[in-house]
């Protein structure tokens, strides 16, 4: 199996993740209440990231 | 062949510098006009493979010569080798069937690039994708921003996922290659990573629901650090996927306050004294009626709690007593009394003056999806105001006169 180097938008998305992760694990141990009025932001910022990133990175 | 292909969206570069060189080739068939431009019967043969165009995978074009709307199905159905009719069966069936249909035709038409003009190299993949993650990035900025956009957000969470899944599904496709004979064992693969991303999703949600959303969040959290490690050595764009069919379902239950761990049925009390009333009435999944009609409530305050996961719940209250409120509905309908208020994130709190000698009613209810109501009469609801019929949507308003019971009697 060859290396084939940085990958800025994988880089991108686990951070996005990650972050959306944290959200959301702060919500289940209610230190945040989260509602549809941050959940939906949130998650279109996730996804807009990892697509904005894929598509400026071009995909492999 | 006599129309003219319509001009394909304008590269960044001609090239992907990072498309691998060495991917899975294959001839093109006299069908395939997507990778070294469209066919041209009758033309001199084709040159040998050394003067050839840039090789690579076969690429989705949206088809230009044979097109209804945007030629999304024309371009699936030469790529694999099917008749476009089912695909545009396909979209009608689901577009009536919820309207998956429609929005996946304009996720794979917004993704999807048109058929290369002649003599030109094909459409460069990551515009439409940089495009797209712009629009979705403002649309959230507009969501987070602007309350009055707020509706507008769970439909394009949807859309963006779709497209997401979608692109992913025609890059897996795609980097297999093969030719024709394969295309049905494809599309049927990509079928069943649908449907088992749909069973995924309903165990996630499921298992949020019942408690488990600590433990899903953390995978999330694991998921992305894999990815941001993964970055270093290659990447692993695929785990995108799996992160968020955690994700989503577990957001979703997050924001809706969904907890099914408190049982299933229906749940029908009628208290006469204050004695039997509980403190809480909970119930994970069904139908809740609790009717106080028949108690002689005592002046003063006489708290009511109601916690539904999904549901309905139904509170009849007796004509003589003021009714205060502070209701949570994640995704449903309240009404108390002649207000009602529905959509997302319901927070409804309502408190009449506090007048001495007042029967006064304090009920604090939550519920994950649903709808709660608070009347006097069950004639005041209708059988289906679980689905919203009888929303009225006049929300809150705190000019308007409070119930007669809440006012002091001289």
């Amino acid at each position: 199996m060859s290396r084939r180097g940085f990958d800025p938008a994988s880089l991108v998305a686990g951070i996005a993740v990650s972050a959306l992760g944290v959200v959301l694990l702060l919500d289940q141990v209610d230190a945040i209440d989260l509602g549809f009025g941050y959940l939906a932001p949130a998650l279109l910022a996730v996804v807009g990231s990892i697509l904005l990133a894929v598509g400026l990175t071009g995909r492999r | 062949m006599s129309t003219p292909p319509t001009p394909p969206d304008q590269p960044d570069q001609p090239d992907e510098p990072d498309r691998p060189a060495t991917g899975p080739t294959e001839p093109l068939t006299s069908g395939d006009p997507l990778g070294d431009g469209p066919e041209r019967p009758g033309a001199t043969p084709p040159p040998p493979p050394a003067a050839a165009a840039p090789t690579g995978p076969r690429r989705l074009t949206r088809s230009s010569s044979d097109k209804v709307l945007g030629g999304v199905a024309g371009g699936l159905g030469r790529y694999f080798d099917i008749d476009p009719i089912i695909f545009r069966i396909g979209f009608v069936v689901l577009t009536l069937a919820g309207g998956a249909g429609a929005i996946a035709y304009v996720a794979a038409w917004l993704l999807v690039p048109a058929d290369p003009a002649p003599g030109q190299p094909p459409a460069g993949p990551s515009r439409g994708l940089t495009y797209v993650g712009v629009f979705v990035l403002v649309i959230a900025a507009c969501v987070a921003l602007g309350p009055g956009l707020f509706l507008i957000g769970p439909p394009l969470v949807g859309l963006g996922l779709i497209a997401l899944l979608g692109v992913a599904l025609w890059r897996a496709a795609e980097d297999r290659g093969g030719d024709g004979g394969t295309a049905l064992r494809r599309a049927g693969l990509g079928l069943l990573l649908i449907v088992v991303a749909g069973v995924a999703f309903v165990a996630v949600t499921i298992g949020a629901a019942v408690g488990g959303g600590a433990v899903i969040a953390g995978l999330v959290i694991a998921i992305g650090a894999g990815l941001a490690l993964a970055a270093f050595t290659g990447g692993a764009r695929w785990l995108v996927l799996p992160a968020l069919m955690l994700a989503v379902p577990l957001g979703f239950v997050a924001a809706s306050g969904l907890e099914v761990n408190q049982g299933v049925g229906e749940r029908d009390y009628r208290p006469t004294t204050v004695s039997e009333l509980r403190d809480g009435y909970d119930l994970g999944v069904g139908d809740l009626r609790i009717d106080m009609r028949g108690i002689d409530l005592p002046d003063g305050r006489t708290p009511l709690k109601i916690n539904l996961g999904v549901g309905s719940a139904r509170v009849f209250v007796p004509e003589d007593v003021c009714v205060a409120s502070d209701l949570r509905v994640g995704v449903g309908y309240a009404r108390v009394l002649d207000r009602d208020s529905g959509g997302l994130d319901v927070d409804w709190k309502h408190s009449p003056r506090e007048d001495p000698g007042v029967k006064r009613l304090v009920i604090a209810g939550d519920v994950g999806i649903g709808a709660v109501q608070v009347v006097h009469q069950p004639d005041e609801i209708g059988d289906r105001d679980f689905r919203g019929e009888d929303f009225r949507g006049r929300g809150f308003d705190p000019l308007a006169q409070d119930d007669p019971a809440c006012e002091a009697t001289a």
